[in-house]
């Protein structure tokens, strides 16, 4: 861009707004890079596996890790028509190292958990889960956030459940990935819970057959001493996520006023700036540079602060989710390249709208009458 | 010899509130190719509106200003401006240097609208700047410069692009003496050696006769044609 030279000059005349500018809409995408982590946490709450796995909850338990269910269900559910397998799922939350960072511990029949929910380990890692009783299996996204290798041993607190990393896992169940599988027997014990498990899971042979085969279970288990409530997978975690619709809702909210006020803070800058180079602008329209090319150079200007402040948010957002990787141990905080791109595309749009009417109304300003300017 | 920029009956009416203010009434004027003209006259005569319009940096409301053949009235914004880069050279009293950059830099600033290498512009700004004699400031911001080498440095920039015609807003208006006689000295070696057209505002009859020809007006009007000692021609 052949004016380049000069908007960096430009730039570098008055350091200082120029600093002040950039750090403002650094500011303003620190704080969308945060909202936009948290969007994204919960974006891996809500990505579940398809549509044909059931969760068998007890009927009427309001918290989801309060509900119990026999293991005997699962044998009697694996024989209702269209029902490919089922098995139970054991729950308790423990804190790791922080009352903050919170894991949900999955005790489960391992072989049949990970037909239902693809998981995938390396084979040496699944021998090693195997061989011990206190063995761990632990989700991608928990080892990333708390750095757990294999072969570590993990303490979490409450019940004194001491763990060995024998693996980490992926399934195509983003919300396990985020927790700890161990043996359901082993956490049954610890729990004092054998032969209940918090819900079942219900791999079910046809997704249109969901509705069909959730009344048929809830209906054989209507006198049994504990009645159930089945549902899709994502109409539980739905559920789950319902008290968070609110909190989504005012995230969008906060990042929209975020972006207005950055954008009015950047017109402030931009205006100032280009009202003290009138006399400038009409310089260089009799040179003659076209009302095109003073819009390059005013426009430029603004991106290039835009795109410096742009990164010094989104460098100071990473910095910052380093080293805390969740909001209240539960909601991971993830900033992912879609969501920089995005962060990024946003700063930039912050310094385009804010410098856009200034600088149409400097380039749009009769020669002489520029030239007469005095500020 | 051919004409080199022709006036024809430009009239310049401003709006000032409820009123229309005439401040050029129909002037016609002719410069040949290789003219050095003076253009004198009281404050609020209309000299630097005139400069204005034949530059193409202001619109007469009636009149044709035809300068090497084109009507420079019924160009475009775009166009306009392309022309201007490449067929006028402007000198301002205030110099109008940006200070961001360095001599040099501004020099070569008319040159960005070419289709030109670097190292091209940056010999024409050089050269510009051999010309009016400071080639060993290149690299000097303008606050680092006199009025007299800001002026120059102008006037190189106005002379980078080869225009057939410089136009100068009172060049000497802000300077001293003897700053303002080696300006004048300038503009007589573009004007005799290298060619060009220069036309000319100024309140100083002494930098008015540097020139060819003298031209006043009073009140939008011109007065009669004078020649360099003020006789009528």
């Amino acid at each position: 861009m052949r004016f380049l030279p000069l908007i960096l000059k430009n730039l570098r005349r008055s350091r200082r707004r120029t600093l002040v500018t950039a750090a403002g809409i650094g500011l303003s995408i620190f704080v969308v890079s945060a909202l936009l982590a948290v969007e994204a946490g919960f974006e891996t709450l809500f990505d579940t596996s398809g549509e044909s796995v059931l969760n068998v909850y007890e009927k009427g338990v309001a918290c989801p890790f309060n509900s119990r269910v026999l293991d005997s269900y699962a044998g009697l559910i694996g024989s209702t028509p269209r029902v490919v397998s089922a098995t139970g799922v054991l729950r308790g939350l423990y804190s790791y190292q922080s009352k903050d960072n919170l894991v949900v511990v999955s005790g489960v029949d391992y072989d049949a958990f990970r037909s239902i929910k693809r998981v995938v380990i390396r084979e040496g890692d699944e021998r090693a889960f195997h061989a011990r009783g206190d063995a761990a299996l632990v989700g991608r996204l928990a080892a990333s956030q708390y750095g757990w290798r294999v072969g570590q041993t993990i303490s979490l607190v409450e019940d004194g459940l001491t763990l060995q990393v024998a693996g980490i896992f992926h399934s195509a169940d983003r919300s396990y990935e985020q927790g700890v599988l161990v043996h359901k027997p082993f956490l049954a014990r610890l729990k004092r819970d054998e032969g209940r498990s918090t819900y079942l899971i219900v791999a079910v042979s046809d997704p249109g057959a969901v509705a069909a085969v959730s009344k048929s279970i809830d209906g054989a288990l209507a006198n049994y001493p504990k009645p159930t409530t089945t549902q899709s997978e994502r109409a539980a975690k739905e559920q789950e996520m319902k008290d968070f619709a609110e909190i989504r809702r005012m995230l969008s909210a906060m990042l929209l006023a975020t972006i207005v006020a950055s954008v009015f803070g950047a017109a402030n800058s931009v205006s100032m700036s280009v009202r003290e180079r009138t006399r400038e602008v009409g310089i260089l329209r009799s040179l003659g540079l076209r009302r095109a090319h003073v819009l390059q150079i005013l426009l430029g200007e603004s991106t290039l602060v835009a795109a410096a402040g742009g990164l010094i948010g989104l460098g100071t957002a990473a910095a910052l989710l380093a080293t805390e990787r969740s909001l209240g141990g539960f909601i991971p905080l993830i900033l992912s390249p879609k969501y920089a791109v995005l962060g990024m595309g946003i700063a930039l749009l912050i310094g385009l709208v804010g410098a856009l009417i200034p600088s149409l109304n400097a380039s749009r300003l009769a020669i002489v009458e520029s030239l007469r300017f005095v500020d | 010899m051919d004409s080199l920029l022709s006036v024809q009956e430009v009239s310049k009416t401003y709006r000032r509130g409820e009123h229309d203010v005439a401040v050029l009434s129909g002037i016609s004027l002719d410069l040949v190719a290789g003219d050095y003209v003076s253009l004198m006259g009281p404050s609020g005569s209309g000299k630097t509106t005139l400069l204005n319009i034949v530059a193409g940096i202001d619109s007469p409301t009636a009149g044709r200003v035809v300068v090497g053949g084109t009507d420079i009235a019924e160009l475009k914004d775009a166009e306009l401006a392309a022309w201007r880069t490449a067929n006028v050279g402007l000198v301002f009293q205030q110099y109008n240097l940006l200070p961001v950059l360095t001599a040099v830099e501004n020099v070569e600033l008319p040159l960005l609208l070419f289709d030109m290498k670097k190292a091209e512009r940056r010999r024409r700004a050089l050269d510009a700047l051999t010309i009016v004699g400071l080639a060993h400031r290149a690299d000097h911001y303008p606050r680092q410069m006199s009025g007299g080498e800001e002026q120059r440095t102008a006037i190189a920039r106005g002379l980078v692009t080869d225009p057939k015609l410089i136009i100068a807003d009172e060049p000497t208006g802000n300077l001293d003496a003897s700053s303002a006689g080696n300006v004048l000295d300038l503009l007589h070696v573009l004007n005799a050696d290298l060619g060009k057209t220069v036309l000319m505002v100024t309140h100083d009859p002494a930098a008015a006769g540097r020139a060819r020809r003298l031209v006043r007006l009073n009140k939008g009007t011109l007065v009669p044609d004078l020649g360099k000692e003020g006789r009528p021609q």
